[in-house]
Parts: structure tokens; C-alpha cells; sequence
């Protein structure tokens, strides 16, 4: 029987805006549903444009904020659900491990980096005595590449941006967490150092069998590290499955047009398509959030949620279009 | 031509002065969308801001001279210091963040009239009609003027940027990172747009980006620059099909690719620091052909045929 690397159902987080007045709800995550079940470690990557709820979900998994409804569970334990049936927040910590988009801001420049290794070390590892704090985080640097002797007492501004980021998947693997949430982890790091720290989430699902949660817009390193694969628009699952299979062969309309517009080398750009500008009112659809975009619309986009339909290939998908072979109705 | 004679940037700050540009010398052929491409602290936006003439403290052109082979509409030469005159009629500037370079407090309306003097309100009415016509051709619907910045989405807010600094076709477009805050789909839109605009205008456009796949959709040129320097320049075709200079070569084969499982290598080590003394070629730290003599003696960038041109000693085959 396969373990659960990650099951959510039905979240949901909604947040309100506008003035006193006229607030208006918007539904950053409205009932999402996915579950990736393996033996092994997995890559998971969240896939999302800007406002498709990707962030919230990493928030909500960190307990930065708290859901509007809804459960998760990571690696077989409750982490979102009624306040009496979750683990506890320091239980949580030893779990799941973050690593942010922006390495500079992530540390104080005032402090030296090995501090943050060190505190990890003592309170999440429970690591005691001097030598094996020391021991935690000589190995943890090695994984990612660096040596102790390089890294301790000094300050973040004297590290390249690719250098902090190997210092957070540190920090993050000496907790030796189940899940390592990265959120957009390489968008501010140079194009030539990129792949470099991509690549470390490999080596260390399979020397850790640390699963991640790998949070981006960018389809081609998804497509390179991940195993398993959601598409998220506008707080919705799109479409759900095995990287290759919905890379290699997208269904949804959403995903088709993402895959579209990723600039390739080798393949260029055909013709560009009308503009739309994306309103909050694209939250507020009753029925799929794409159907004002949808090329393939159908009538019953406009009045009803698509359903979810599971696919013999293993994946999900939420359209009209498809029936449960896969063919279009 | 565009020409650039030993051109040196520099920067002043407490601890003294670094060139952020450090004498380099190309031409630029007009008509071409002409990508550069490189890492932070490369020269990248230092090289626009001195093609733009927007020279202020701390930075400085420090040597050199920029030709832009122009002439205004007073018969006189446009150089480094009058072009600021004619920003937006022959020269305008795309920025990365559209939030941070509309005024918030004036609507996308008067933002359009801003350049001009106009003389009777029959000349306001005549360009707002142009505007109008011009904001169609950019799918995007006159209701725009009367928004302030705020109200409109990131990608329309980018498209008003693009309408602003292309309305006056002017002779060069800068456009520095145009799409990178933005969505694919809509960095799709805008950038097949700017290109749009440049096929139909035929003026020459400079974009710069970090994303090797945009350069490969768009332009026709390309300049590779690295650490203060230019490293490589020619046909965009040419360059991705044939790198000559091993960091080139190595950007590009880094790329991932969907439906491609070869595993992928970054570049190794980090850019050198601008602050230290800087001896041979500036990659060959990082280089895997480099040789004794890389490390001694600095590159010049040199012809190789096709109209490419590579500062290396040992370039690619």
C-alpha cells in the first residue's frame, strides 16, 4: 500500500477585500483536492500563475495562515484539520521545512548565516552538545555543496544569491523533515546557477527521501525535477497527474495554453492571441474560472463547477470536455 | 549604427569606484531587436541607462563615446548629452516595474499628454484620438485613460508602458526586462507585441532579459556580456545554434526543456567580484577550457566570420 506523500481535501481559504464598505470575498483557494500517493520520496510541483492560490497553499501548510475550511495531510499525519486532531506546531516544524523565493530577504543581514543552521540544529533536530550541532550542520552543508569552514561567521551580504539558497535547503535538510516546501526557490537566482540548485532537490529526495513541495510558474524545470505535478487557476485544480504524462500530453484547455507560452528554445512562437485583462471577477464565476478564456468553451462551463474526472492514465482533470477514457465528449 | 567607442561606466560609492561597464566597443545595427543577456552585476541596465542618457550620480560615463549616427529635428547631432532632449520622440525606456514608473496620483490621460505643449484644445483632442486608436492596436479599451495606475492589472499597466514609450515611434526602444513581474501567457502577449510594433515601425529596439528563451523567440541580434564586459555578439540564429564562447555555450545548454530527461548542468562557481583586480579573461575561473594564458591576458572581442564576434583566446568550434 502506497504511503500518502500528500493529501488534501477540500481546502479552501478565503480572503476578503476592498474598503469597509464594499468588501468583496475572494476565494484564494476554493475547495481544492489532490493526493500523491508513492513508496519513494516525490517531487511535487504546484504550478500557478500569479493569483491561482499557489502561495496560499504554501502558507497554509506552514501555518502561516489558518484555512477558511478544509484538511491536509503530509506524509501520513494531519497537519490542517479541527484544532484537537492536528499535530502540534512543534511537531509540524520537525515535518516540514520552507525555503523561500528571495534568499536575501529570508536572512537577517545582521546576523551571521551558521546562526540559523545552529538554532535549527538545537530546537527542531534536538541536536545536544557542541559536537553534534557541529556534526548536523558540517553534513547538511556538504550535501548542498559548501564547506563549514566557508560558511561559518559570516554574514549573508558576503554570499552570492546561489550561495544563501544552498545555505536554505541546509538549513532546511537539518531538521531532516519529511516535506520541503519551496516556494518559486530559483526565480531570483542567475540563469547559470539555476540547475545547479535545482539539481540538489534530487540528490537530496533520494539520499534524504525528503519529499518537495516545489512551488513555480516555470513549466520546464518543473518538467526536469518533478514527479507528480497539480495546475492551479484561480484557486482551482486544473488538472492533476504524473509530470511526464501532463507535460507530455496536456488535456486542459489551461494547461495547453501555459505550455503554449513558455519561451522555448528551439520551438518559436506562432501568432499571439488577443489580450484578456485577468479581473478578480474571474473569482467570482459560478462556473469554471477559465470559461471566459476557454477556447473549447461548452454552455455548462458558464453554470457549474466542472467535475473532477480521473483518467485511466492516472491523471485528473476538471473540464467537460473529457470523460473518464480520456476522449473528448 | 549605433556605435560605442571604449565606453567605460562607473560607479562611485564610500568605498571608491568600480566599473560596472569597462571599455567596450561595438556596433549596433539599426532595425534589429538587439537582445542582451547576462547575470546580475553583468552591465546589463548600466549599458541602458548610458544608451538612454540618464547619467546621473552615482554612475558616470567615465571614457568613451556613444554614436547613435542621428541627427534631431534642430539638424544637430544627438549625443550623450542632448539626448535627453528628445527622450520619447527618438529614444524611450521600457522599465521592469510599470507600478514604480507611472505616476499614482495622475491618470493613465494626462500621463499621454505629459509630453507635449499643446497650443488649443483642438491639438489636445487630435492627439487623445490618436491615443485612443493606438490603445486598440494593444487590445486595450480607452477606458484606460481615465484609470489611475493602481486600478489596472499588472499586464495591462506593462501594455500602457508599452503604449507610452511607443507612440511617438521613436528611433530606439529600451526595454529593460519588460516581462519579468509578469504571467507567461500575458509575457507571451507583450512580448509578440513589442515585436509587432518594431516589424511595423523598423526602429531598433534593445531588450534586455535573463531569460535565454525570450531571446530566442525575439530577437534577431544578440550580445553576451559578462562581468563589466562584452563577451560575444552576432545573429541571434548563429549564437543559439553555434556559441563560440564557452559561457555562452554553457547558458544555453543549461536550459531544461519540456520532453527533454538529459541531465542538466549550471555553471560552476560565481561571477568575480567587480572590486577586485581583474587579470586574463573574466570567465576562465569558471571555465572548463580555460588555459594558462586565460588567466593572464584579457580577451579582445574579435571578429569570427558571419558577422559574430567572440572574446575568447580558445573560442568553440
Amino acid at each position: 500500500m502506497p504511503q500518502t506523500v500528500i493529501s488534501v481535501k477540500d481546502l479552501s481559504k478565503r480572503y476578503s477585500l476592498g474598503s469597509m464598505f464594499k468588501r468583496t470575498k475572494i476565494d484564494a483557494l476554493g475547495g481544492i483536492e489532490f493526493e500523491v500517493k508513492s513508496d519513494e520520496p516525490t517531487i511535487v510541483s504546484l504550478i500557478g500563475e500569479s493569483g491561482s492560490g499557489k502561495t496560499t497553499l504554501a502558507k497554509l501548510m506552514l501555518r502561516i495562515v489558518e484555512p477558511s475550511g478544509g484538511s491536509m495531510e503530509v506524509a501520513g499525519k494531519k497537519i490542517l484539520a479541527g484544532k484537537k486532531e492536528r499535530i502540534r506546531d512543534e511537531d509540524l516544524k520537525a515535518l516540514i521545512q520552507p525555503i523561500f523565493q528571495n534568499p536575501f530577504e529570508a536572512f537577517n543581514s545582521l546576523k551571521s548565516v551558521d546562526t540559523y543552521l545552529r538554532d535549527t540544529a538545537v530546537n527542531i533536530r534536538k541536536a545536544e552538545g557542541k559536537d553534534a550541532i557541529e556534526k548536523a550542520m558540517r553534513e547538511a552543508l556538504m550535501a548542498v555543496g559548501l564547506r563549514y569552514e566557508d560558511v561559518a561567521g559570516k554574514y549573508p551580504n558576503q554570499f552570492s544569491g546561489g550561495e544563501l539558497q544552498r545555505i536554505s535547503i541546509a538549513r532546511a535538510i537539518i531538521a531532516r523533515p519529511k516535506l520541503i516546501v519551496a516556494d518559486e526557490p530559483v526565480s531570483m537566482v542567475d540563469a547559470s546557477l539555476r540547475m545547479n540548485i535545482v539539481n540538489l532537490f534530487k540528490s537530496i529526495r533520494d539520499e534524504y527521501k525528503t519529499s518537495f513541495l516545489y512551488i513555480t510558474h516555470d513549466l520546464a524545470t518543473a518538467y526536469y525535477i518533478s514527479d507528480y505535478i497539480v495546475i492551479l487557476y484561480r484557486g482551482r485544480v486544473v488538472e492533476a497527474g504524473d509530470a511526464r504524462v501532463v507535460l507530455l500530453r496536456p488535456l486542459h484547455p489551461y494547461t495547453k495554453l501555459l505550455l503554449n507560452s513558455v519561451p522555448a528554445v528551439g520551438q518559436k512562437w506562432s501568432s499571439r492571441e488577443k489580450m484578456s485583462d485577468i479581473e478578480t471577477k474571474e473569482y467570482r464565476l459560478e462556473g469554471c474560472k477559465f470559461c471566459t478564456r476557454c477556447p473549447d468553451r461548452l454552455p455548462e462551463c458558464e453554470r457549474s463547477q466542472p467535475p473532477r474526472v480521473d483518467l485511466e492514465d492516472g491523471r485528473a482533470i476538471y473540464c467537460f470536455r473529457y470523460r473518464g477514457d480520456g476522449k473528448a465528449k | 549604427m549605433i556605435r560605442l567607442k571604449n565606453v567605460v561606466g562607473t560607479y562611485t560609492t564610500v568605498r571608491g569606484t568600480v566599473d560596472a561597464l569597462d571599455d567596450v566597443t561595438t556596433d549596433f545595427q539599426t532595425g534589429n531587436i538587439i537582445g542582451i543577456a547576462g547575470e546580475s552585476g553583468c552591465g546589463k541596465s548600466t549599458l541602458l541607462k548610458l544608451l538612454y542618457g540618464n547619467i546621473e550620480y552615482p554612475l558616470a560615463m567615465s571614457k568613451g563615446m556613444i554614436d547613435y549616427g542621428m541627427k534631431g529635428p534642430d539638424g544637430r547631432d544627438i549625443t550623450t548629452e542632448n539626448i535627453s532632449e528628445h527622450w520619447f520622440k527618438k529614444i524611450s525606456y521600457i522599465p521592469q516595474s510599470s507600478m514604480s514608473s507611472l505616476n499614482p496620483v495622475v491618470k493613465i490621460r494626462k500621463q499621454f499628454l505629459d509630453f507635449q505643449d499643446f497650443r488649443s484644445r483642438k491639438e489636445i483632442d487630435e492627439t487623445l484620438e490618436k491615443v485612443v486608436a493606438f490603445l486598440r492596436e494593444l487590445d486595450l479599451t480607452p477606458e484606460v485613460l481615465d484609470a489611475y495606475p493602481h486600478q489596472l492589472s499588472g499586464g495591462m499597466r506593462q501594455r500602457v508602458m508599452v503604449a507610452l514609450g511607443t507612440f511617438f515611434q521613436p528611433d530606439i526602444i529600451l526595454a529593460d526586462e519588460p516581462t519579468t513581474a509578469l504571467d507567461v501567457v500575458v509575457q507571451k502577449g507583450i512580448l509578440l507585441l513589442l515585436a509587432e510594433l518594431q516589424r511595423r515601425m523598423k526602429n531598433t529596439m534593445f531588450l534586455v532579459t535573463h531569460d535565454m528563451g525570450v531571446h530566442y523567440q525575439l530577437t534577431h541580434k544578440m550580445v553576451i556580456m559578462y562581468a563589466a564586459k562584452i563577451v560575444e555578439t552576432g545573429d541571434s540564429e548563429e549564437i543559439f545554434s553555434r556559441p563560440r564562447h564557452p559561457y555562452t555555450k554553457m547558458l544555453i545548454e543549461s536550459l531544461p526543456r519540456i520532453g527533454d530527461a538529459k541531465k542538466l548542468q549550471g555553471v560552476e562557481g560565481k561571477p568575480p567580484s567587480l572590486w577586485d583586480e581583474l587579470r586574463g579573461c573574466r570567465f576562465a575561473p569558471r571555465c572548463s577550457r580555460a588555459k594558462a594564458e586565460c588567466r593572464e591576458r584579457c580577451p579582445e572581442l574579435a571578429a569570427v566570420g558571419n558577422g559574430h564576434s567572440v572574446a575568447c583566446l580558445y573560442p568553440e568550434s
